[in-house]
């Protein structure tokens, strides 16, 4: 582990050097590099400690597969340090470490393995009670944990969302990959091909092949095909929705046709110490070479079962390592292009021969010596034993298909005892499997396969393909061991790399009972690491297999659910979308400082002015209106024109009032129920004329009660039209007594004399030449007109009549205001004196119900309702005071210990000088100059006296004037 | 009275938000000042065409007509009505007035009119990567060969409702955005945002 050979490799640029810190150290790297193959070209192999032992641990696939990488960028934990490339002063760190990577205390973990036996946390940390809370919880969770996020420091950034549609998306730009989005592309369709690597070639970058080919550049050339790189398809849901994150952006694309090529995932061997750095699978001996140009060692032992792994062999040679040895865990009848040049070579070639132990370095830094052993005739290791000094070691025993995808789409698993391979069928009909990933593996027959079926997927999009490629039987022989597990007695054979369990591990979970797949690895913990099981499934259910005396096939592997490999919340947070509906009046409330809150989405005035009491700007805006006159925006109020020779049926149906003999010019209070006889909205109608009824709703509950039209006349079928106009008008409410002398200095063509126009009348006409819908109405109980002008002209309205109110001292107020006066003179507003029972009668609002008509929503339910009644009912109620532990609503009404009821509403009232709400109470307290008690928010209990809800001008003299 | 042209965008285009921007990728134009109508109801689509030279054959569709108008026909018997931005007469103006004249006397039923002009705000946009924006706001496939001249799509636009439409005989990209009035300074905020990518805005001036 000396000298690294000249950097030269296809994703580096060796001229131009980096520089970067890991645990507070500085190396170099270069332009290409990612943390982990610029630290590897320093020498530096260890990148982190493993969860439970804290042992050293390094490079395994240098494919961003397993949790050996994961390193800490900054603020950003769990980074993939052999995906993430580096860049000038980029601050690394080792995750889950009390020092540093290299100098970690915790690895004195690793002597008490043998009293953390699998399961023992189930078993340990509960006895005597009490102990979990106080000793072990605290502990486990200051030792636990990937990365350190400081929630302090800023977002590292801006993360956003976009749609996107294809025909064919091949996921995998390997040699099927690519052939797969050719002959789709060929035939017409649009192609998006997707890869996590930097460049599209897949496993034709770094492994060993025979001859060349020109799929890249014919890509990369071809008119139709899109290519995405450092693009992970993190996912496959229903009808090909595929989330694809790219840099910053979660891609939510949609796909005629999916071609899923996403290769195999090389598996470990296990024996003794298989987790010491320097151990790695032999493609990432070779992506370390090929990709980075690093050379991975000096002296190398190559544990064989397939042809790649002679590949991986001639390439330490001609990188300049040294081969201490190569054994085959096969015997006997071994044939292969590589072996053959390897042998050419005059490479010593121990068959039939395992490792049995890897020796590991001072403080298990790093390999140092390998012990091999014979297998006997059984496949075990025998008693023949060979030690060779070495400080890499390359496994090369065979492959899982990247089942991820496939199986998300529907696919099923079933595993070949004679091939030892997994092989998946039945998954989603448009999706479609291409090369390595469905049991092909050298390169010519995945450039077959890919071809066929890209050609497929192009003609299932509804494009010809002149001669569609037919494909090829699946071989028989496979690049698996059957078994290349080596059980150590003395254990650290590691399943697991990112739970930190061994082979015994599983044996003991089954051993315990837990038989099932599944259980053993909620058992164990088993794939639950950020690897998901890549390295460890095939092992496990190997082992699950043999100890419960069930096929792999049977055993199966656990299910594998997205997302495929790592995602930031970031990335699934995106941009936020807030819709925030602003009424024309808007700049000028601003220009007034006006303090805002929400009512549904529309941003409303709460009052107008910012003092030390806000409760004393509201009081003064309730006076104002009380005593000369106000104005308030009530633009955000829902307006519905319902049209048609049925609108007045309609309603009928709608609501529980009747309309169809309301004259053109009047409005009627509107009360709905739904289908249960509870309350759900009210507003008013205004008749504009025969069949034409404009009506109004709550703001929030506008859109909803639209929907709710247009279902019910759905099946109804009446001859009605219903349209929104919420947003098409403004409306301004000019209340008070004054609010007469202002109106009729801004209208010529109304009558607003109280004989022409009175309560409850609806006029048209022109306000300040604006066309106008104008109604007299009495929400905070003074006499008031709502004026309703298309929206081009609220503003213009608005400045209208606050100019010519200026004579009488007029001031706009502010929903807060609006909420005292509509409470002062006990009008209700649904939803806030209203749950999800209320019934018309506990409002004592039956006059709104007119019981006579055949039908309205609820009626049936009502009349149930009404045989037996509910328990509570709202009341009125006052105190002289506010005590000092101040009532709030949603306070208790409790009676003899129980729970009766809630106050909906309260305030402390400008006009009335006392404190004045509304209650749900027992039934029986409902009546005048009876009491409730009120459980303020501290426990402590007030009594109130029950009055009639309309605190102020009962016999609304002031509203009719 | 006041003018009539008013746009919800008003306060945005008047404050220094706004910018003379150089040719870019997406140029967003407030047409808002335009006027535009709509009808909706039993009988508008025998009445329209006795109104206007060409009706959509099916809903979704648009037509451009001569002096520019465009006609949008969004239901079966629910219409759109652009007017020409260069046009000096206002098809909308003439159809309100007709329709109010006519609705008093008619025995035959003629739909009822949609005040467009101040439910739904109006927004060009143009520019080569308008597709490509409006995938990020919007589920729909807005790319010209899925969402050709005279198509439309009535959708979800970062999540308030709208109209796009895809004019006829417009040779640059660009889309019609119609939504919620009231939602405009939140949609401007939107627009701005996702344009941003693309060296986009809005222009201080309507289209021409």
């Amino acid at each position: 582990m000396s000298q690294q050979i000249a950097r030269q490799g296809l994703l580096i640029d060796g001229s131009q050097k980096i520089r970067f810190t890991f645990d507070g150290k500085q190396f170099e790297g270069v332009a290409g590099d990612t943390i982990a193959s610029a630290l590897a070209a320093n020498n530096e192999w260890i990148l982190s400690r493993s969860f439970k032992y804290h042992r050293p641990r390094g490079v395994l696939t240098m494919a961003a597969q397993d949790a050996n990488t994961l390193v800490q960028v900054g603020n950003e934990v769990s980074v993939f340090a052999d995906r993430h490339r580096i860049s000038e002063g980029l601050a690394v760190r080792a995750q889950n470490v009390s020092h540093s990577a290299r100098k970690d205390s915790g690895f004195i973990m690793n002597r008490f393995s043998r009293f953390m036996p699998v399961g023992f946390y189930y078993r340990t940390f509960f006895k005597p009670k009490g102990i979990w809370e106080k000793v072990w919880e605290p502990r486990i969770r200051a030792k636990a944990g990937l990365g350190t996020l400081d929630i302090n420091e800023a977002t590292d950034g801006y993360y956003d969302k976009a749609y996107g549609w294809y025909d064919v998306i091949v996921v995998g730009a390997g040699p099927a990959g690519l052939a797969a989005a050719i002959a789709a592309a060929d035939a017409g369709a649009s192609v998006l091909i997707v890869d996590e690597n930097p460049v599209i070639g897949g496993a034709l970058n770094y492994a060993r092949h025979n001859g060349t080919n020109d799929l890249a550049e014919k890509v990369k050339a071809h008119p139709k095909i899109e290519i995405w790189t450092d693009a992970i398809c993190n996912a496959w849901y229903a009808d090909n929705w595929l989330p694809v994150i790219r840099d910053n952006r979660l891609h939510k694309l949609r796909a005629k046709q999916v071609v899923l090529a996403t290769g195999m995932i090389e598996q470990p061997s296990q024996f003794r110490n298989n987790d010491l750095p320097g151990i790695m699978q032999g493609s990432a001996a070779q992506r370390l070479m090929k990709l980075y140009g690093v050379k991975p060692g000096q002296r190398a032992v190559v544990l064989a079962s397939n042809d790649d792994a002679y590949g991986v062999a001639l390439d330490l040679l001609d990188a300049g390592v040294r081969l201490a040895a190569v054994c085959d865990l096969r015997k006997g009848g071994i044939t292969g292009p590589n072996r053959a040049q390897l042998k050419s070579r005059n490479v010593e070639v121990l068959d039939g021969w395992c490792i049995w132990e890897a020796r590991p370095a001072a403080g298990h830094k790093h390999v140092d010596v390998v012990e091999l052993a014979e297998l006997d005739e059984m496949g075990k290791a025998g008693k023949l034993r060979l030690r060779f000094d070495c400080d890499l070691v390359c496994m090369s025993v065979g492959y899982i298909p990247a089942y991820q995808l496939p199986l998300q789409a529907r696919g099923k698993l079933s595993y070949d005892e004679g091939t030892a391979q997994f092989t998946i069928h039945g998954q989603d009909e448009a999706v479609l499997l291409a090369g390595s990933v469905d049991g092909f593996f050298d390169v010519d027959s995945c450039i077959t396969d890919g071809l066929a079926q890209g050609a497929q997927a192009a003609v299932n999009c509804g494009y010809f393909v002149q001669e569609k490629p037919s494909r090829l039987s699946r071989p028989a022989l496979s690049p698996n061991h059957h078994r290349p597990i080596f059980p150590h007695p003395a254990g650290k054979d590691f399943v697991d790399f990112d739970e930190d369990l061994q082979v015994k591990d599983i044996k003991n979970a089954v051993a315990d009972g837990y038989r099932e797949l599944e259980l053993v690895k909620r058992f164990s913990t088993v794939g639950m690491g950020p690897s998901q099981g890549r390295h460890a499934a095939l092992a496990t259910a190997m082992l699950v297999s043999k100890e419960t005396g069930r096929t792999i096939s049977k055993v199966g592997v656990t299910t594998a659910r997205p997302p495929v490999t790592t995602e930031k919340i970031a990335t699934l947070a995106g941009r936020k979308f807030t819709p925030m509906r602003r009424t024309p009046m808007h700049d000028l409330h601003a220009e007034a400082g006006a303090s805002w809150l929400l009512a549904g989405n529309w941003m409303r005035p709460a009052f107008y002015g910012k003092g030390a009491d806000d409760r004393k700007i509201i009081a003064e805006e309730v006076l104002n209106a009380r005593n000369n006159v106000g104005m308030i925006d009530v633009s955000t109020l829902g307006g519905l024109d319902v049209r048609g020779p049925d609108a007045a049926e309609f309603l009928n149906r709608m609501y529980t009032f009747a309309y169809a003999k309301l004259p053109i010019g009047k409005t009627r209070y509107l009360l709905m129920t739904n289908e249960a006889g509870t309350v759900i909205d009210d507003g008013v109608a205004c008749r504009r004329g025969e069949q034409y009824f404009y009506v109004t709703a709550t703001t929030t509950g506008v859109d909803r009660i639209y929907r709710n039209m247009l279902w019910w006349n759905a099946q109804w079928r009446l001859d009605v039209d219903i349209a929104n106009v919420t947003a098409a008008y403004s409306g301004v409410n000019l209340a008070g007594p004054n609010a007469r002398r202002v109106l009729e200095k801004l209208t010529d063509d109304i009558d607003v004399s109280a004989e022409q126009f009175p309560y409850l009348a609806y006029r048209e006409g022109k306000v300040v030449g604006i066309p106008a819908r104008v109604f007299r109405v009495g929400f905070i109980g003074e006499l008031g007109y709502e004026i309703h002008v298309p929206s081009r002209y609220g503003a213009e309205l608005w400045r209208a009549i606050q100019e010519a109110g200026q004579a009488y001292s007029i001031k706009p107020f502010g929903l807060e205001a609006q909420r005292v006066m509509r409470l002062e003179k006990g009008h209700v507003i649904v939803g806030q004196d209203t749950d999800g029972m209320t019934t018309p009668e506990e409002l004592d609002m039956t006059w709104a119900v007119a019981k006579s008509k055949p039908f309205f929503v609820g009626k049936r339910s009502l009349e149930i309702r009404d045989k037996a009644l509910s328990t509570r009912r709202l009341v009125g109620f006052s105190l002289d005071q506010m005590p000092s532990s101040a009532l709030q609503e949603s306070n208790l009404v409790v009676k003899g210990g129980e729970i009766v009821g809630f106050v909906t509403s309260l305030t402390r009232s400008p006009t009335l000088s006392k404190v004045i709400g509304l209650a749900y109470a027992d039934r029986e307290d409902a009546t005048l100059g009876g009491r409730i008690v009120i459980r303020a928010s501290d426990g402590s209990q007030h009594s109130a006296e029950v009055v009639s809800p309309h605190f102020y001008d009962p016999e609304n003299k002031r509203q009719e004037m | 009275m006041a003018a009539i042209a008013r746009s919800p965008f008003a306060g945005r285009v008047n404050s220094n938000h706004s910018r003379a921007l150089a040719p870019a990728d997406v140029i967003i134009h407030d047409l808002s000042p335009n006027g535009r109508t709509g009808f909706k109801g039993v009988g508008t689509t025998d009445w329209l065409t006795t109104k206007v030279p060409s009706i959509p054959e099916r809903p979704n569709r648009a037509t451009t007509l001569s002096d520019g108008s465009i006609v949008a026909r969004l239901g079966k018997d629910e219409y759109l009505l652009l007017n020409g931005r260069k046009s000096s007469i206002s098809l909308s103006a003439g159809l309100d007035e007709t329709w109010a004249s006519e609705s008093t006397t008619s025995a035959s039923r003629m739909g009822y009119p949609l005040p467009r002009a101040d439910s739904h705000s109006w927004l060009y946009l143009e520019g080569k990567s308008v597709p490509e924006m409006m995938a990020k706001i919007c589920g729909v496939d807005l790319r010209e060969q899925s969402f050709p001249e005279g198509e439309i799509a009535q959708t979800i636009v970062a999540r308030i409702g709208a109209v796009i439409i895809r004019e006829v005989g417009v040779t640059s990209e660009g889309l019609h955005l119609l939504t919620d009035f009231a939602s405009a300074d939140y949609l401007w905020e939107v627009l701005e945002d996702a344009s941003a990518e693309y060296g986009g805005g809005f222009v201080l001036n309507g289209r021409q």
